[in-house]
């Protein structure tokens, strides 16, 4: 077995050498949603087949499969044991209410239900450092609860499609809410308001996704009609932006690598592309043989990132493969796994 | 009564025993009057309506049953069910039963009248031949064949007794039967003879003498006794003529007998033992074989005079409005016959002499019908579902048949339409719900639509073919059809794209999996983990108590995680503080004490 190697940071080549090192296919449905632990390697799932699936990323390996039919699974979190998710129901919702529920995967279990939303939640967001988790709901409401109770600690009413995001240190929380604007409140006095407000003007379409980098400056958006912005975290500004392929029906996403250079996004057309922040320019597009990736995520500690359709791949770093002699948006994958396999 | 009513008012009623007397008295004669009144109002309503208002009571006290105002008072439906069985026993027994049961009970009746009649008379050489002498009752026999029965009798009867010319070299038996068998046949009224005279035909086998007596009209006289006994039920009667019937070379009868026969033969389909009502039938449909090979035959000729025409279209029309009725009739058809027989009893009023509206579409089907054979109704029924689209696209001599046929006698639109019904009845009744003729419509309606299924296309093309009717519907239909395949066609090419699957295709691309290096995260980003987390220990602590669950095979996996451990309540949703969306107004100057840039 190879030692394990410690980078500090990704390098062009390092993520032009990405390629699908493991294969999950055995998904009866899309999967909607999926997250990695914090600091353990686990990435759990949850998928349109009711099923809620724990995986080794080290070893790339299932560890353990749950399904939940009465409720079904829609988005899913981790919470900060390696064992207990948050998960949204997809069913029945009108009928039970219980529109979040806290489950634990070491003996199947349900622990609470967090009743309160009455449309599904479509964004779901555990804050890094306690026990705050907030669901954004297409009721338009957005909720803040507390893991060990079941009241909820805060609503907060909107129009549009709410989405919610913590920043890497848990001190504030991002809403994007109708027409482009995204504020920023106090994880620790949110009922005094925002504090602040950006506004992504020029995009008329919904933004779906935020994500905020782990040193903190940047802030990237993804809109419902496949624009992804990265934000300036403090001031707002974009600082840039990439356009991709519509796709029908189903959002992408998008992720930054945890050294906050690199953006992964999938694309309408099955594609996958990197771009270096700093230089703002395409890396690499890979094909993502799996079709439009829904799910694309960056693991928190690992030279990997995990991308689902209704597909689960995960793509590691080649390590011996050579690099392709140019950059930019070329297809190299081809030409790195023949040498590849030859070996 | 407004006397009356004005005269109670006016007496006064006194203490004397008259003028009590005299009171009631009034009252009675207004009660009667009353009573009569209402006898004219119910009388009238019944007339009227159709239906007997009183018939609860009236039926209640015939069974001495008290009836009131209450639900339970009225009759009871089963007690209904019993009177009606009485009543209607009339129908259920033969009336060789009711012969009986009158003659127990001293009724006569009118055929027994007849009999005892004739014993006491001389035999006398009457014109009908059938109608008793001072029998009151009638029976109502077919008029059409005691018609023709007069006139054929007339003219036979002075030459009862001669041979005919176009009889030679017959034997002896024969000759004894062709000098004697009218003059018996006419003089003849009691079944019992009737019987013994069928059994004579039945023994003549010289096709001449057959011939013979077909020419002179005795299936005339047949017919007619034949009805007689289908009335009176004299079952061994009416077998044998049947019997007779089918001995007979009936091909060369003359039309206008045959369409008496017909008559008389079809009402026996509806007898009451089957065995009769088989023969009928079986008899009717040789019968529209055998006539329609003979028109086919008669074609050549030609010369035919403008009766012998006419006869032919009558005994044409017949025949079809027979087979249309009987197989109209044939779900109709019960053991009893009774209720059939009504009905055959109205269809039948349009006689023969009457110009049916059946067309040549009906009558060409119901030809096939006859040569197919069939013998039950059952068959019948198949064959009627096969045949409209095959046979008729097979037979070209037919098609031409029908078609200077149809030249002779206009259609009115309303016969065709009627004909249409008709046709699409049949068969919908057939249990062919896509019928040809539903077709027909869907193809009217659809050729200005194209519709995206191929089979609802491709079954109308397979059908053109066979109905030379819509043969100008032909070229219009292909044309569609070619364009809708195309279109088929069309569009399943998109999804073909990649018919590898996403496994497959990952595979191809895959490399080995080895640990993916880890990443250092900059401590000075303070990338939070959980660190003021309680749930966590909770947590931790539970795990510890409990039992990991540990699932094997996947079957093990239950559809849904276990309940928590305590239910909790549900929280009050309206004690939730609600966070502003809006920033404060003073605070974007002074509150700015969580920036990122100290993190």
């Amino acid at each position: 077995m190879a030692t394990t190697m410690s980078i500090t940071e990704l390098d062009d080549e390092t993520v032009r050498s990405m390629s699908i090192g493991a294969v999950f296919s055995d998904f009866g449905g899309k999967i909607s949603s999926l997250d990695f632990h914090r600091k353990d390697d686990l990435l759990v799932t949850a998928s349109e087949d009711d099923s809620v699936r724990l995986y080794d990323i080290a070893n790339a390996t299932l560890i353990k499969t749950t399904y939940h039919k009465k409720h079904g699974a829609d988005r899913i979190c981790f919470t900060h044991h390696p064992n207990s998710v948050i998960c949204s129901t997809r069913h029945n919702l009108e009928s039970t209410g219980e529109a979040l529920r806290y489950l634990s995967m070491y003996d199947n279990r349900c622990l609470r239900y967090f009743k309160g939303h009455k449309e599904r939640v479509v964004s779901l967001c555990m804050s890094p450092i306690n026990d705050s988790f907030m669901s954004g709901s297409l009721d338009h409401s957005v909720r803040i609860w507390d893991l060990r109770v079941n009241a909820c600690q805060g609503i907060l009413h909107l129009r549009g499609r709410p989405t919610v995001a913590y920043d890497q240190q848990g001190l504030v929380f991002a809403v994007a809410m109708e027409g482009g604007a995204i504020k920023l409140f106090d994880s620790r006095s949110y009922d005094k308001g925002p504090f602040d407000t950006f506004l992504v003007g020029g995009d008329t379409a919904e933004v779906c996704d935020i994500k905020f980098s782990n040193d903190g400056k940047s802030m990237l958006l993804t809109t419902t009609n496949n624009n992804i912005y990265v934000l300036d975290a403090y001031g707002g500004e974009k600082r840039c932006g990439f356009s991709l392929e519509p796709s029908l029906n189903t959002t992408i996403e998008a992720t930054i690598t945890p050294d906050g250079q690199y953006v992964i996004s999938g694309s309408g057309d099955g594609t996958l592309h990197a771009w270096n922040i700093n230089m703002r320019n395409e890396v690499v597009a890979w094909n993502s043989h799996i079709g439009v990736a829904a799910c694309l995520k960056w693991a928190p500690r690992r030279a990997m990132f995990v991308a689902a359709s209704t597909v689960l791949t995960f793509w590691i770093p080649n390590n011996n493969s050579k690099p392709a002699a140019e950059t930019g948006s070329t297809n190299v994958q081809a030409g790195a796994q023949s040498e590849q396999i030859g070996q | 009564m407004d006397a009356l009513k004005e005269n109670l008012a006016e007496a006064e009623i006194g203490s004397t025993m008259e003028s009590i007397q005299k009171f009631i008295d009034i009252q009675r004669e207004l009660f009667h009057s009353q009573i009569d009144q209402l006898q004219n109002v119910v009388v009238t309503q019944c007339k009227l309506t159709g239906v007997n208002p009183l018939a609860q009571e009236m039926a209640a006290g015939a069974l001495s049953i008290k009836i009131g105002k209450r639900p339970r008072d009225l009759l009871n439906p089963k007690a209904v069910k019993y009177m009606q069985a009485v009543f209607s026993i009339k129908d259920a027994i033969t009336k060789k039963e009711s012969r009986e049961i009158s003659a127990q009970f001293g009724v006569s009746q009118v055929r027994l009248s007849r009999e005892k009649a004739l014993r006491f008379n001389s035999c006398k050489e009457t014109e009908e031949g059938v109608l008793p002498t001072g029998s009151e009752a009638v029976i109502p026999v077919e008029p059409v064949p005691l018609n023709s029965v007069g006139p054929v009798n007339s003219e036979e009867a002075p030459s009862c007794s001669t041979h005919d010319d176009s009889l030679t070299c017959i034997d002896e038996l024969d000759k004894h039967f062709v000098e004697n068998i009218f003059c018996k046949m006419q003089k003849e009224e009691t079944f019992s003879g009737q019987v013994k005279l069928m059994e004579w035909v039945l023994q003549i086998q010289n096709p001449s003498v057959l011939y013979w007596f077909l020419s002179k009209g005795g299936v005339m006289i047949i017919a007619t006794w034949l009805s007689q006994a289908a009335v009176e039920e004299q079952t061994t009667v009416v077998l044998i003529i049947l019997k007779v019937l089918s001995h007979l070379p009936l091909q060369k009868a003359l039309p206008e007998h045959m369409s008496a026969v017909l008559q008389s033969v079809n009402k026996l389909c509806l007898y009451r033992f089957s065995d009769v009502s088989n023969k009928a039938r079986l008899l009717i449909s040789r019968w529209s074989k055998m006539f329609a090979r003979s028109q086919s035959a008669k074609k050549p000729n030609g010369l035919r005079s403008s009766t012998e025409t006419q006869n032919e279209m009558l005994l044409k029309q017949s025949i079809s409005e027979i087979m249309g009725d009987s197989s109209w009739l044939s779900n109709v058809y019960n053991a009893e016959g009774t209720l059939a027989t009504s009905n055959v009893r109205k269809l039948e009023s349009p006689l023969v002499l009457k110009q049916l509206p059946a067309s040549m579409d009906d009558f060409s089907k119901k030809n096939h019908l006859g040569v197919s054979g069939a013998h039950s109704r059952e068959r019948r029924k198949v064959q009627l579902v096969e045949q409209p689209g095959q046979k008729v696209a097979g037979k070209n001599s037919q098609t031409t048949r029908t078609v200077p046929v149809s030249q002779s006698r206009p259609l009115s639109a309303d016969d065709i339409q009627k004909a249409k019904m008709r046709a699409l009845y049949m068969q919908g009744k057939h249990g062919k719900t896509d019928s040809s003729n539903g077709m027909n419509e869907v193809k009217s309606e659809g050729l200005n639509k194209p519709s995206p299924s191929k089979t609802s296309f491709s079954r109308p093309v397979s059908k053109v073919p066979s109905q030379p009717p819509e043969e100008q519907k032909k070229p219009v239909i292909l044309p569609f059809k070619t364009s809708n395949v195309l279109e088929m066609t069309v569009d399943p090419k998109q999804p073909v794209a990649s018919k590898e699957s996403p496994w497959e295709k990952c595979q191809e691309f895959k490399i080995p999996w080895h640990m993916p290096p880890e990443i250092k995260i900059d401590q000075l980003w303070t990338v939070a983990a959980g660190e003021s987390s309680k749930e966590v220990d909770v947590q931790k602590n539970r795990n510890r108590r409990e039992r990991e669950t540990f699932y094997c095979t996947k079957q093990e996996i239950p559809s849904n995680p276990k309940e928590p451990w305590d239910r909790e309540m549900d929280h009050d949703d309206t004690l939730t503080p609600e966070i502003p969306t809006e920033q404060p107004p003073d605070t974007d100057s002074t509150e700015t004490q969580f920036t990122h840039g100290e993190m």
